[in-house]
């Protein structure tokens, strides 16, 4: 019971740090960085055909995500919510998670550039390239066990996401006539991650103000 | 003695062991807080207790005096900025205040 305190105590100040909205959109702009080529490339914006526009638009919207990221957690999270070390368990759990996006970022890499050369061949019946196959399993499985270390709940949502957005759009591409597949889909997908963000983003701006700290210690005991 | 008086007159005991620069609310709150993380700052402390800045300040005063809570005070730029951790002293005294409430509160529903 004691303990069961403890580790609710320290879950709930650990989880203090999603109540920004960062993670949120940090996840949104991701995944809108495997959509919109596809979206531009179905309204003919640009040449799929060529390599430089399908790495450069996820690369620009992925470097952007990041800086977001960093950026918004120095500038706009600590001031606010101030900072905080976590233990020696929490700290392993977070060595999981960055060694699980460095895999996956591995897996991503190596499936894109073999793609490339179009060694896989197309999946089964359902017509689903097998290089979007493997990228919607290894989403659900690495953002969810992401989630599960971080124990951030809303990212088992986005894990799923993830998972059903580039195999849905290949298989509404082959098996239905639905024009701009991409569109629909990435709306449906990328919009509720990005509107959450946005929601949970603003509430945390009018919830918690810049806070300036009083001297504390000794010397404020004494004037006391 | 009746068996209850006497259980009475030792959880009663109990309470006078219970070491009072923890036992008062907001310190509680905030030496359970830090007992759960390696070091935090002010502002982090005052979202997590919900205390006002004098509050915690002054609360946080009568912990380093009771050498429960470590502070460590320097400048980012122009502004203060005081990170906090709680002592080896302290994590011990929580402990055992737990374990003394939680057999108080044991022996007292038992009689």
């Amino acid at each position: 019971m004691e303990q069961l305190d403890i580790k609710t105590l320290e879950k709930k100040a650990f989880r203090s740090f999603f109540k920004d909205g960062i993670y949120d959109l940090f996840w949104g702009l991701i995944l809108l960085s495997f959509g919109l080529p596809l979206i531009f490339q179905e309204f003919g914006w640009i040449d799929y055909v060529t390599i430089t526009m399908p790495l450069l638009i996820p690369l620009i919207l992925n470097v952007s995500a990041l800086l977001f990221f960093i950026f918004g957690k120095k500038y706009i999270t600590v001031p606010r919510l101030g900072i905080a070390h976590f233990g020696k368990t929490r700290k392993r759990k977070l060595k999981h998670v960055k060694l699980l996006l460095a895999v996956s970022v591995l897996i991503g890499a190596i499936v894109f550039f073999l793609s490339l050369f179009k060694v896989f061949p197309v999946g089964g019946t359902s017509g689903i390239p097998l290089p979007f196959l493997i990228f919607g399993i290894q989403s659900l499985l690495i953002l969810s066990f992401i989630a599960y270390f971080m124990d951030f709940t809303r990212l088992y949502l986005y894990a799923f996401l993830f998972a059903i957005s580039l195999p849905l759009t290949f298989w509404l591409k082959r098996n239905t006539e639905l024009h701009y597949p991409s569109l629909w889909v990435f709306t449906f997908t990328t919009v509720p991650v990005l509107v959450i963000g946005c929601v949970v983003f603003i509430q945390f701006l009018t919830r918690f103000p810049i806070r300036k700290e009083l001297r504390v210690g000794n010397e404020q005991t004494k004037e006391k | 003695m009746s068996k209850r008086r006497k259980n009475d007159t030792q959880g009663l005991n109990r309470l006078l062991g219970i070491d009072k620069a923890i036992h008062e609310p907001a310190r509680l709150m905030i030496i359970a807080t830090l007992s759960v993380v390696e070091s935090a700052d002010f502002i982090f402390l005052m979202n997590q207790t919900g205390l006002t800045q004098g509050n915690l300040s002054f609360h946080l005063s009568k912990l380093e005096e009771s050498g429960y809570v470590a502070i460590k005070k320097r400048f980012i730029g122009k502004r203060p900025h005081t990170m906090l951790s709680i002592t080896d002293k302290g994590r011990q005294t929580l402990k055992e205040y737990l374990s003394t409430m939680k057999n108080l509160v044991d022996s007292l529903a038992s009689s």
